[in-house]
């Protein structure tokens, strides 16, 4: 019977997603993302382990392994980066293998392979999906012909994108020109969504990676500084672009008017390796510190921590994490915290978890 | 996650392999009439009886006629069929080729060209396929040590690969040459001509020229789940050119002066690791090297012998990375390093006692356009103090290793940690009046300094690291019967070991973004090689000869209990691995029938799942026929490599090539 509504619904989505080209107002039939379960993305390590998606299954409380090859007979490919769940299917950018996964988002099974080149971050919006890609660009990509319909120049290494007010902010962060200081970057480039061009720059720290938006039409940016003497820091674009600092950290999730932050610094002078780690929340629309340990050391905080999500449905805090500190190429772990801050599940991921997207 | 860097990382991973194609060096062997104290390598094909303190290394020498019976093709296939090796081969002729012996790590193993240490100061590692095997007289691997009591300091390392260049050591008087076409699958043409000239009694001047062209662009089979794609592998096609000029005098009392001039070119473009649903390589790697050389050894008084060497080389090499990802649309990584290296000793014997003193000076400076690395430069001084006591049939010898190393940074860049240390080795030997039997034992520990890219590579080199070291303990025996003249003739080495590598030079992520190099971990291996040389001659004419080889490796990282590699065998390390080669030579052709295999393995230390390679087994033949016309000699060869078309990898996502055809013509006068 679940299954029968399930597929209902999913048939609808899918007879309602709709082209961006037709009508941008318009917004595709959805679920309440959140409400069903979640997936995980396993970034996996180039040439050695390839990528993967797991998926979380709210209703019976199960955790399924590489969901996609299991459903497909095939790989994900090579270093997956990040993924979104739109209308009836999930979007997955994997970087290495220059692909976009259009799937379904309940059977998992491949609906269009998407070529696009270099794709980084992956958003949804008004009828479409948009790429950036690490080469410097950002791709459109129609949700009923499943191809990309447009392309235009954002900037050197684009990162993660979030859509507000109408609007797309891709973080450029120029992040291959290491030895120049990332000199093109320290921006984040404003797309007009009807027109699809670039609208502004607008300045923000070194080095800006993940962007979220809040329900307010801010967008937060992590400036990830160079993994030296500059740190990591977050700023907020308020809708009539002024950026202001919030304060360190290292990934950010939004929900209603909260702001999470991770920070997590390592100290690797000592042996073995020690991290500093915190989970505060901020008022997303006044910038204020409302909570200075949302996730208190109690013995059940992530080791290695590397992101941060939060289900829209009911405010859980996913945070991925690698095994330890050093545990790059080793299996890690995904943890779940209701909206109290207290631990619920801890799921085993793949090689490297780096994105919850809610489903 | 924050996925510019990190893929900006796996870039830069990628980018890392080619960076390891090291200094080659051109050198010039010490050797000529061979004095009785410098003994030429014991030798798997060798006719004359072996003498207890050569045999008191464990050491295996593949000459052009082995390389010939054993149907080796290529450089890779030469190495692997020494026990004890462990090759790890990115595929191809352009594909990088380095070797690691006993589970030591391929930073600890020291290639020899000629006599003289092959320099890699920048990546630590030495591209064996820089090297070919088609233009090799000899390889050769040793363990212990050093059969030889004065040698040069760098050549004594953890474990050696000896090459020997095409020059011969003498040729009658007068013009002669040698000229072949070696033409093969994958768009392979390989012309190659030797020059020497009997200028006098006492001295031979040569010149060797080849060159390599090849596409490279062999089919493979890529599995993935339950699809299985026909591939090939694009952007490899590679063009390689060497030449080289050498003058040998041998002097009276069995001494000798070489000098070489040496020039290698290789322009290529890298495959790259295979990657699902796309095909991207766009890298070009552009090496130019220029080496210099000269090397005298006399014997003088009496009982005295000394020797003297000194080398200049220059290394070029230009990585690019097409694309729009990149600054300026493409990543470019120039290099220039400079190698000047100096080698003297002396060595006395009295009666059953030799002693050998001998010291080694090398600078070497890298420069490039790259932040950390502008430039670097190193000065190393290696002294070493050898005494070996012969009698009756035992033989002890024991060596001093120092080493102290210098490190200088441009402004702005803290040089490297300073380095002093001392090494030991003992190794004995022990023959019984009779029988064909040597037993030996030995204890050796030695060390590597950081390379510099580990120690100043941009965000990932760290400039207080500490020597890495190696400590190997074995025992083991040769048992020879018969002469290879004989009917019958057989030699079994076999050896079973321990070592230990401490203060391993580790990259570990420091983010998400960011390796840096560490002093992290030890490793324990524990081990056995042993090899079986069979010549039979049936009857008047024919021969065969057969050849095994088997290395059990037992390796464990003893790093950290509380991590997921503790205890497991490390990455890449098969626990069994071997060759097997049988020749029948008749008044006809040559046949040589060979395979060599290998268990499965694990990609990663930590044993992934996904990451396991399964082992395999790789067969080929190769018919051979030499031909007399007048003063010509005409060789010809056929080889079918890879004969069941077997598709394996060697390191995760580089294929191997599969079924491949190989002719090659050579005449000589």
């Amino acid at each position: 019977m679940k299954q029968l509504k399930t597929a209902a619904l999913v048939l609808l989505a899918g007879l309602a997603a709709a082209s961006c080209s037709d009508d941008e107002t318009f917004a595709p039939t959805r679920y309440e993302e959140g409400t069903l379960g979640a997936f995980v993305l396993n970034q996996g390590n180039m040439g050695v382990v390839d990528g993967s998606v797991d998926a979380i299954n709210f209703t019976d409380g199960t955790y399924a392994s590489s969901v996609f090859a299991a459903a497909n007979g095939q790989s994900l490919g090579d270093t997956p980066q990040d993924g979104v769940a739109y209308g009836s299917r999930l979007y997955i950018a994997v970087y290495g293998s220059d692909v976009v996964w259009a799937v379904d988002r309940t059977t998992m099974k491949i609906e269009a392979r998407i070529p696009t080149n270099d794709p980084e971050g992956i958003c949804a919006a008004g009828g479409c999906v948009y790429v950036s890609n690490n080469d410097g660009y950002l791709s459109r990509i129609d949700t009923t012909t499943l191809s990309v319909t447009g392309r235009i120049a954002v900037g050197p290494n684009p990162v993660r994108i979030a859509a507000a007010n109408g609007f797309l902010y891709v973080a450029i962060s120029d992040g291959y020109n290491y030895n120049g200081g990332y000199a093109d970057g320290k921006r984040v480039a404003k797309v007009d969504m009807a027109s699809f061009t670039k609208v502004k720059d607008i300045a923000v720290g070194l080095n800006p990676g993940p962007v979220t938006a809040d329900a307010a039409g801010n967008v937060f940016v992590v400036c990830l500084g160079d993994y030296g003497a500059t740190p990591a820091v977050v700023q907020k674009i308020s809708p009539d672009d002024q950026v202001t600092d919030i304060g360190p950290g290292t990934g950010i999730a939004a929900r209603g008017t909260t702001l999470y932050v991770l920070d997590n610094v390592t100290d690797w002078t000592t042996t073995p390796a020690t991290a500093v780690t915190t989970y505060k929340t901020y008022d997303s629309t006044t910038g204020q510190l409302t909570n200075e340990a949302y996730l208190a050391d109690d013995g059940t905080l992530p080791p290695a921590p590397v992101d941060i999500d939060v289900n829209p449905a009911n405010g859980d805090l996913y945070v991925c994490s690698q095994a330890t500190i050093t545990g790059y190429t080793l299996p890690g772990y995904v943890y779940r915290y209701d909206a109290s801050g207290r631990l619920v599940s801890r799921y085993d991921a793949g090689v490297h978890p780096c994105a919850v997207i809610f489903n | 996650m924050k996925p510019t860097l990190l893929s900006a990382l796996w870039r830069v991973g990628m980018a890392l392999l080619p960076w390891w194609h090291a200094t080659p060096v051109l050198a010039l062997a010490p050797t000529g009439q061979r004095p009785d104290s410098v003994l030429p390598p014991a030798s798997v094909s060798a006719r004359r009886a072996l003498l207890p303190e050569r045999m008191a290394v464990p050491h295996h020498t593949l000459d052009s006629t082995a390389l010939l019976r054993r149907g080796v093709t290529d450089t890779g296939d030469a190495l692997r069929r020494l026990p004890g090796v462990n090759l790890r081969d990115y595929g191809g002729a352009g594909g990088l080729k380095t070797v690691s012996v006993r589970g030591l790590g391929a930073a600890h193993t020291v290639v020899s060209y000629d006599g003289l240490p092959v320099g890699a100061a920048r990546q630590g590692e030495t591209d064996l396929g820089r090297f070919d095997a088609d233009h090799l007289a000899s390889v050769t691997l040793r363990v212990a040590d050093d059969g030889r009591l004065l040698t040069p300091v760098r050549t004594l390392g953890a474990a050696v690969v000896e090459l020997r260049g095409p020059a011969p050591d003498a040729v009658p008087h007068g013009l002669h040459g040698r000229a072949s076409l070696t033409a093969a699958a994958f768009g392979t043409a390989k012309p190659a001509l030797l020059l020497t000239l009997g200028a006098s009694p006492r001295t031979t001047l040569t010149a060797a020229a080849d060159f390599h062209y090849g596409r490279n662009d062999y089919p493979f089979r890529l599995r993935n789940g339950i699809l299985e794609t026909r591939e090939r592998r694009t952007n490899s096609r590679m063009q390689a050119w060497r030449a080289e000029l050498g003058a040998m005098h041998r002097t009276r009392r069995g001494g000798s002066w070489r000098s070489k001039l040496y020039f290698y070119d290789n322009r290529r473009r890298l495959p790259g690791a295979v990657k699902l649903y796309t095909d991207d390589a766009s890298e070009h790697l552009a090496e130019r090297q220029v080496a210099a050389q000269t090397a005298w050894r006399q014997r003088v008084g009496r009982g005295w012998e000394v020797m003297a060497a000194g080398k200049y080389a220059t290394d070029r090499s230009r990585y690019v990375d097409r694309g729009d990802e990149w600054p300026g649309g493409a990543l470019v990584q120039r290099y220039r390093s400079h190698e000047a290296y100096a080698t003297a000793g002396a060595a006395l014997s009295r009666g059953p006692w030799q002693a050998a003193l001998a010291t080694d000076y090398t600078f070497e400076r890298l420069r490039s356009n790259l932040d950390g690395t502008r430039r670097v430069e190193r000065h190393s001084w290696q002294p070493a103090l050898s005494l070996r006591y012969a009698a009756g049939g035992f033989a002890a010898t024991v060596r001093l290793l120092g080493a102290a190393f210098v490190n200088h940074a441009a402004a702005g860049q803290k040089a490297a940690r300073n380095a002093r240390r001392l090494s030991p080795s003992l190794s004995l030997a022990w023959r019984p009046r009779r029988g064909g039997l040597v037993v030996r034992a030995y204890y050796k520990e030695l060390f590597r300094t950081a390379s510099f890219t580990e120690c100043y590579y941009y965000h990932y080199g760290s400039q207080d690291l500490r020597p890495e070291t190696t400590r190997q303990i074995g025992a083991g025996l040769t048992w020879t019967h018969g002469t290879a003249d004989g009917p019958l003739s057989l030699r079994l080495v076999a050896d079973g070991y321990l070592n230990r590598v401490a203060d391993r030079i580790t990259g570990i992520p420091v983010n998400l973004f960011i390796w840096q190099t560490f002093n992290m971990g030890r490793v324990r291996i524990g081990g056995a090689d042993a090899s079986l040389d069979a010549t039979w001659r049936p009857a008047r004419g024919h021969a065969l000869f057969l050849a095994a080889g088997y290395t059990l490796q037992r390796g464990a990282d003893r790093s950290d209990p509380a991590s997921a590699s503790y205890g497991k065998q490390p990455a890449y390390m098969p626990v069994h691995s071997g060759s097997a080669s049988l020749a029948w030579e008749n008044p006809w052709f040559g046949l040589a029938l060979h395979a060599t295999a290998a268990s499965a393995r694990w990609a990663t230390n930590e044993h992934v799942a996904t990451t396991r390679l399964p082992g395999y087994v790789e067969a080929g033949a190769a018919v051979y026929r030499t031909l007399h016309a007048g003063r010509f000699r005409i060789d010809l060869r056929a080889d079918l490599v890879n004969a069941f078309d077997k598709q394996y990898e060697i390191i995760r996502r580089y294929p191997m090539p599969g079924r491949a055809w190989k002719l090659s013509a050579t005449i000589g006068w």
